[in-house]
Order: structure tokens, then C-alpha cells, then sequence
């Protein structure tokens, strides 16, 4: 599986990944509504991104009624199938990581696919602090 | 549809309206806005800290986008000046209110009690701020954040901001304030304490692929600029060795130009005690700011931003101070309190001058002398307290401060009551026209016409003569407009020095559908010149406020490349007069329409 990770000493907290993230997948900008999620100031000078951690033994997939969460081993992330999501929220109350929302607009699941290997989140990090972490 | 909140305290009421299609195509947003909405809203004999008064938060339209290095602003009419008060701010506040949904918050009235206002999208509330009363800054956002979310972002005053300091600040989220002005107070005088805003709207652009493109075009333009490179590596103490150097480093009340100890506020000195890393605002590949925790020394743990040129100049050189750790104690006392630290720096080091020079009886204190950290912290927690007769006064910055001492005319530094920035304009005439002139008072980020005058940059392909007067006034009236077009947007200053105007062009057309020609930023800064004229003049302004303060007009400057000079009556006689010619204005200053 791929997984986003970040160097936490690189973070200016810019925010960029996050407006990215939210640009490819609403079509709009606000960090708060990205697959991601910046913790400002922690211990009050860290800045630290958090990212889906793309389980191998996500319980997202095992609590999602409808089999809409998948763990896809071939492109190395956990899929989501928004035709199949009903919207429950199963997935984001058991989500460990806070990671997996639903959306307030589609009303459906919402969560990091690695922009289908695009990952523009590493790709617009202007302090290289993103990377793609591969096990 | 585009919205404006209109929050009335007198009532505790609001009512959301759609931004004004006319407005948008003619002014933008931020200053622009600014300079409308003003006059709709603040007549011109409102007084600043009267429930008349309105304050306004305005970001641009590309705000809380993707595009590099945008700011939000806040307009009012100043309790410290009473002019006009365009006061900008980093960080990520401004952006939260595009993303609650609005282009601008407009408060008005005033809270019968200590109040403050969550907005989350459009459900706003009104909270009784009996229990911030008399907190900090960090507290105050600690524990409105506690109640309310940590999604929240705030803007705060200070204790400052709560006692009418007439230069208490917005502190705008962690580390970033509205700084310049007195909005602080503004906000202290309608018992608004706080405002809390989250939003999970989303900024959509007009053409999303050109947008990206031209926000790529940005970046590279940024990556590509040697200054940038200093203000990432750097961040603005990079300017303490330049301005050492070309003898523009405030020093002891403005007396001096250079500071014997001016290496001790480089960026080294600050890398040596604070435990540093990058810190930018939403959106910025820049990071000038660098964040840490003291790490040795006196002061040990306080957290702190970068201190900046700025309060290096106004708080280190400017009161003789050069232990790195004592200025980051009183940088971040000001910021807590809620104080500006250039006013603040300027009415100490006024009043270290005035403690040397007359025999008051207010003066006759232990430590008023330049060099003594210990008096500097105990004014400042003194003047934001208002403790005590002369810290009251001093509260009050240094042009009503100056009346109380006889005398002191001659070294109270300050242009239409505006305490000037840490740039000494003695070596520099065009640097003193662009302080003479800027529409908020005594201000460097109006135009900053330095780097032509010393021959880093060409004006029209010649290089300038640093002493003289010839062509300051076309180039100061030039970045005057372009900078005041692009604070419609609103941008930050240091963006500028790497992205270029037609990448703002682009950046602004892609966002928004408008087809804005190559010439327009010219165009538009005039107008906006044109009306905070007309505001300051309502304001009663006039061309006898168009002048530089006497220490820089009157004493040759004593040390640094540039020594023995000073800007003559009329050197200010002739770049005033050049200046009002070609704004089209008239002798006076005075618009003909």
C-alpha cells in the first residue's frame, strides 16, 4: 500500500497541499473541505499535515455497508465507490485517524485516493515536506 | 451570489447582502472596496473611537485561493491619525472569511457589553466577552477556540486594544496582525473583543485550467527572484544589514542612521537563540516567517515569530537596544498586549529623548534612557494598561504626547500622527515624499521607492540620483498606484517582489471571467489615490500635513554614507509640488472634482 507521509520540520503550514487537494477534488478552495487536514501551531510552533493512512486492514472497509470502501492492492490505496455510498457515516465515526469525512455538499464519503497516483499534494509542497511512502 | 455581513451592535443584529456587481467590476475588493465602502459608511466628522465609527474586514478575490501570497484588510478611520486606516494582514483570518461565505465584514455600532461574535457560514451568534476581558491575545483565542472549535480562526485585541491605546493593534490568528493605526482600539471602543469565523464554502475560480497556469507562471516568477530567496532564507531581518549600510537603520529616536550594534538584530543573532523553522501564510510558497521557542539565554521558552525588520528597527536600534532576546520578550509583549510595535518603539524613543532634554516633572524616572530593556518592558505593559500619567500619555502616541512636553517638537517623529516606519528617510528624498504622502500617515508600504534611489533598480532605464529630488515624485506617484491597485486583490507586499504585474493581470482575469487590460493597474491605483485623498481631505487634511517631521528636515543626518544631509523645505516644497501636478491635483493638494 502507498500512504502520503510528511516530515513535520519541513511544514510552514502553508497550506498548499490542502487548497490543492481541495481544487481536484470539489473544483473549489478550502483547506477545510481537502482529504487532508493541517494541524496549525502544535506545541505551538509545529505545523503537521495528516493524510489518509490507506490501511491494509482499514476499518472503513469493514464498516461500510454497501462495499462502497475498498482496499485496492494493485494501485496501492483504500478506493471509494461514491455510486455506491450512501452517505451513512459509518466509515467516518470509526475512521482511527479522523481521516474520512462526509461530504457536506454530495453527502457522500470523501477520502484521499492519492489523486489516482497523481498526488498533487507532494507535487505543490514548495518546502518538499510531502513524500509517498511505499510498503 | 458574492456576500457582505453587516454586523450592528447596537443591536446585536447582522443582515447578509450580495456584494454590489458595480462594486466588484470597478473596484475589485480590498482597498478598493475600501475606499467605496468608507464613504459610505464613515462620515467625515465620525470620530474614530464613536459608535459611529465602522470597521471593515475586506479580503480580494483571490483570497484563500491557490494564488501565491494574498492578504486580507482592515479599513477604519484611525483613532491614532484620524485619517483613513487601511491596515493589512497575513496569516490565515482573512482567508476563514472568504470561506464562510464573504468579501467583507462591516461591524458598526456598539456593544453595550464586553461582546464577541462567532460566524460559522451564515449562522452568527453574539457572546457575552465578560471572562476575555483583560486577556491577552493567545489567551483569548485559546479560550474562544476551547468553547467553540479549534476550527475556528480569530481576531482579537489585547488589553491595549480594551484601554483605546490609540495604536493598539488586530491580532489576526497566530502571529499575523493588523498592525498600524489603532483598529485595535476602534474595536476596544465597541466593546468587541473578538471575532471567531470558520467557513466550508468553497473559492471557485472562472477558468480553472488557465488559473492554474497562471499560478504556476507565479510560483516560478517567485523562485525565480533573488529577493525572494533572501526572504526565504532570511525572512525581513535580511534588511537589517542593507538598511545598516545605506545609512536608513532608525537609530535613538531617529537621530542616528546606523546602529554600532546593528549585527547583533541579523538574522544570525535570531538563529542563535530561537529554535527555528519556516512559517508562511495560507497559500504562500514564501515563508518569511520562521517560528521557534527561545531556546537559551534570558527569556528562555517564549515562542515568537521572527521578530521582524520592523520592530528590529523601531525596538532594537531606535531605543539602543541590541540583546536579541530582550527585543523578542518585548516584541512578543506587544503582540500579547496587543500593541504596534513601530508606535510602540516611536513613542519610547520619543520619550527617552525627552527624558534627556527636559526638565518635566513626569520624566524625572529612573532608566528613561536608550539602552535600558528593563524601563522598555515596563512601559509597554504600562502604556497598554494606560498605568500611570505617563504611560497614559504615551498611550496616546507621539504627536499628542509631544504637546505635553514643551519643547519637543524638534524630535517627536511621527507624519499626520502616524509614528514613521525604520526607514529614516534623510538619505533617501523620495523615501521621505512616499512617507509625506502616503494616505494612512507616516508609512513605508505605501511606495518604497529605496532600492531606485540607491541604484539597485532603474527608473525608465536611468539610474536616479540618490540626494536629489528630480523624477522622485513620478516614481513614488508609480509604485503608489501600482501597489494600491494590487491591494484590491489584496497581495502581499513581499509577493511583489518577485511576481509580476502581468501574472496578477492573469491570475485576477482567470479567477474572475474579467478581461482587464495590461494597462489597468495604473489606472486603478489612481483612482484609488484620488478618493483616500478626497477622505483625508474631508477629514480636514491638508497640505501643511504633507510634511516630513522637523528632525529630518531640519538636522543633518550624522553618520552613514549619506551624512550631512537632511530633505530641505524645499526639497519637500518641490516633490510636493511635482507630486500634486501629476496626481492632477492642485497646489494645495486638493482635488479639482
Amino acid at each position: 500500500m502507498k500512504k502520503i507521509v510528511v516530515n513535520p520540520e519541513l511544514c510552514s503550514g502553508c497550506e498548499m497541499c490542502a487548497l490543492i487537494c481541495s481544487f481536484v477534488n470539489t473544483g473549489g478552495f478550502n483547506p477545510h473541505r481537502a482529504c487532508l487536514s493541517i494541524n496549525h501551531f502544535q506545541d505551538g510552533v509545529f505545523n503537521s499535515p495528516a493524510f489518509c493512512q490507506q490501511c491494509e486492514d482499514a476499518v472503513c472497509v469493514k464498516v461500510c455497508p454497501t462495499s462502497a470502501l475498498e482496499i485496492d492492492k494493485e494501485k496501492g490505496y483504500v478506493s471509494l465507490d461514491t455510486e455506491k455510498c450512501i452517505g451513512c457515516g459509518e466509515c467516518e465515526e470509526n475512521c482511527p485517524f479522523d481521516m474520512i469525512t462526509i461530504d457536506p455538499d454530495s453527502k457522500k464519503a470523501f477520502k484521499c485516493q492519492l489523486c489516482d497516483g497523481q498526488t498533487y499534494c507532494v507535487d505543490y509542497c514548495p518546502e518538499d515536506a510531502l513524500g509517498v511512502y511505499e510498503k | 451570489m458574492k456576500k457582505m455581513l453587516i454586523i450592528n451592535l447596537n443591536k446585536n443584529s447582522y443582515e447578509i447582502v450580495e456584494t454590489p456587481l458595480s462594486l466588484i467590476e470597478e473596484y475589485i475588493g480590498g482597498k478598493g472596496f475600501g475606499v467605496k465602502l468608507y464613504q459610505e459608511y464613515i462620515k467625515a466628522n465620525t470620530k474614530p473611537l464613536s459608535p459611529e465609527n465602522v470597521v471593515m474586514f475586506i479580503n480580494g478575490p483571490l483570497t484563500g485561493t491557490l494564488a501565491p501570497s494574498f492578504r486580507s484588510c482592515l479599513i477604519t478611520r484611525s483613532p491614532l491619525t484620524g485619517t483613513w486606516l487601511d491596515s493589512y494582514f497575513g496569516g490565515y483570518f482573512g482567508q476563514e472569511i472568504k470561506y464562510a461565505g464573504y468579501d467583507a465584514v462591516i461591524i458598526k455600532g456598539k456593544a453595550t457589553e464586553p461582546t464577541y461574535i462567532t460566524i460559522n457560514n451564515d449562522n452568527i451568534n453574539f457572546h457575552s466577552a465578560v471572562n476575555l476581558k483583560g486577556k491577552k491575545v493567545s489567551e483569548t483565542s485559546e479560550m474562544i477556540k476551547s468553547k467553540h472549535g479549534r476550527q475556528y480562526k480569530i481576531a482579537c485585541i489585547g488589553p491595549a486594544g480594551e484601554n483605546l491605546v490609540r495604536y493598539a493593534l488586530v491580532s489576526c490568528e497566530h502571529m499575523r496582525q493588523a498592525g498600524r493605526g489603532g483598529a485595535g482600539a476602534v474595536l476596544g471602543s465597541k466593546n468587541l473583543k473578538a471575532l471567531a469565523v470558520r467557513g466550508t464554502n468553497l473559492v471557485n475560480v472562472n477558468d480553472k485550467k488557465g488559473f492554474l497556469e497562471a499560478v504556476k507562471k507565479a510560483h516560478q516568477e517567485l523562485n525565480e527572484s533573488p529577493s525572494i530567496k533572501s526572504f526565504k532564507e532570511d525572512g525581513t531581518p535580511g534588511s537589517i544589514p542593507y538598511a545598516q549600510d545605506i545609512g536608513m537603520l532608525p537609530t535613538k529616536n531617529y537621530k542616528y542612521g546606523q546602529f554600532e550594534k546593528s549585527e547583533n538584530l541579523e538574522s544570525k543573532a535570531q538563529i542563535n537563540s530561537l529554535w527555528m523553522r519556516n512559517l508562511a501564510c495560507s497559500g504562500c510558497p514564501i515563508a518569511c516567517g520562521k517560528i521557534g521557542r527561545v531556546f537559551k539565554g534570558e527569556y528562555k521558552g517564549i515562542i515568537s515569530d521572527t521578530v521582524e525588520y520592523e520592530t528590529l528597527g523601531l525596538i532594537g536600534a531606535n531605543l539602543g537596544l541590541s540583546n536579541i532576546n530582550h527585543i523578542i520578550k518585548i516584541a512578543n509583549l506587544c503582540d500579547e498586549l496587543g500593541l504596534d510595535t513601530i508606535s510602540t518603539g516611536g513613542s519610547i524613543g520619543f520619550v527617552f529623548e525627552a527624558a534627556s532634554k527636559s526638565n518635566l516633572d513626569i520624566l524625572q524616572k529612573k532608566g528613561l534612557e536608550f539602552g535600558n530593556a528593563e524601563t522598555v518592558i515596563e512601559l509597554v505593559k504600562n502604556i497598554a494598561s494606560r498605568k500611570g500619567e505617563l504611560s497614559n500619555i504615551l498611550a496616546e502616541g507621539v504627536k499628542r504626547a509631544s504637546k505635553h512636553i514643551p519643547g519637543s517638537q524638534e524630535y517627536s517623529v511621527h507624519i499626520k500622527g502616524l509614528e514613521t516606519p525604520a526607514w529614516s528617510p534623510r538619505g533617501a528624498p523620495g523615501m521621505g515624499l512616499a512617507l509625506m504622502t502616503a494616505d494612512r500617515g507616516g508609512c513605508h508600504q505605501r511606495a518604497f521607492p529605496v532600492s531606485y534611489e540607491m541604484g539597485d533598480d532603474l527608473w525608465q532605464g536611468e539610474q536616479l540620483n540618490r540626494l536629489g529630488v528630480d523624477k522622485k515624485a513620478e516614481l513614488v506617484i508609480y509604485l503608489q498606484n501600482k501597489l494600491a491597485a494590487l491591494d484590491t486583490l489584496v497581495k502581499c507586499d513581499f509577493g511583489t517582489y518577485g511576481i509580476s504585474e502581468e501574472s496578477y493581470r492573469i491570475m485576477l482575469n482567470t479567477a474572475t471571467g474579467f478581461n482587464l487590460p495590461s494597462d489597468y493597474w495604473q489606472t486603478l491605483g489612481a483612482k484609488i489615490w484620488d478618493e483616500t485623498r478626497r477622505i483625508n481631505l474631508q477629514h480636514g487634511f491638508e497640505r501643511n500635513d504633507d510634511y516630513l517631521p522637523e528632525r529630518f528636515v531640519k538636522e543633518p543626518l550624522p553618520d552613514g554614507p549619506a551624512s550631512g544631509h537632511y530633505i530641505s523645505q524645499s526639497d519637500m516644497d518641490q516633490m510636493l509640488d511635482d507630486y500634486y501636478r501629476l496626481r492632477g491635483w492642485d497646489k494645495d493638494g486638493r482635488l479639482n472634482y
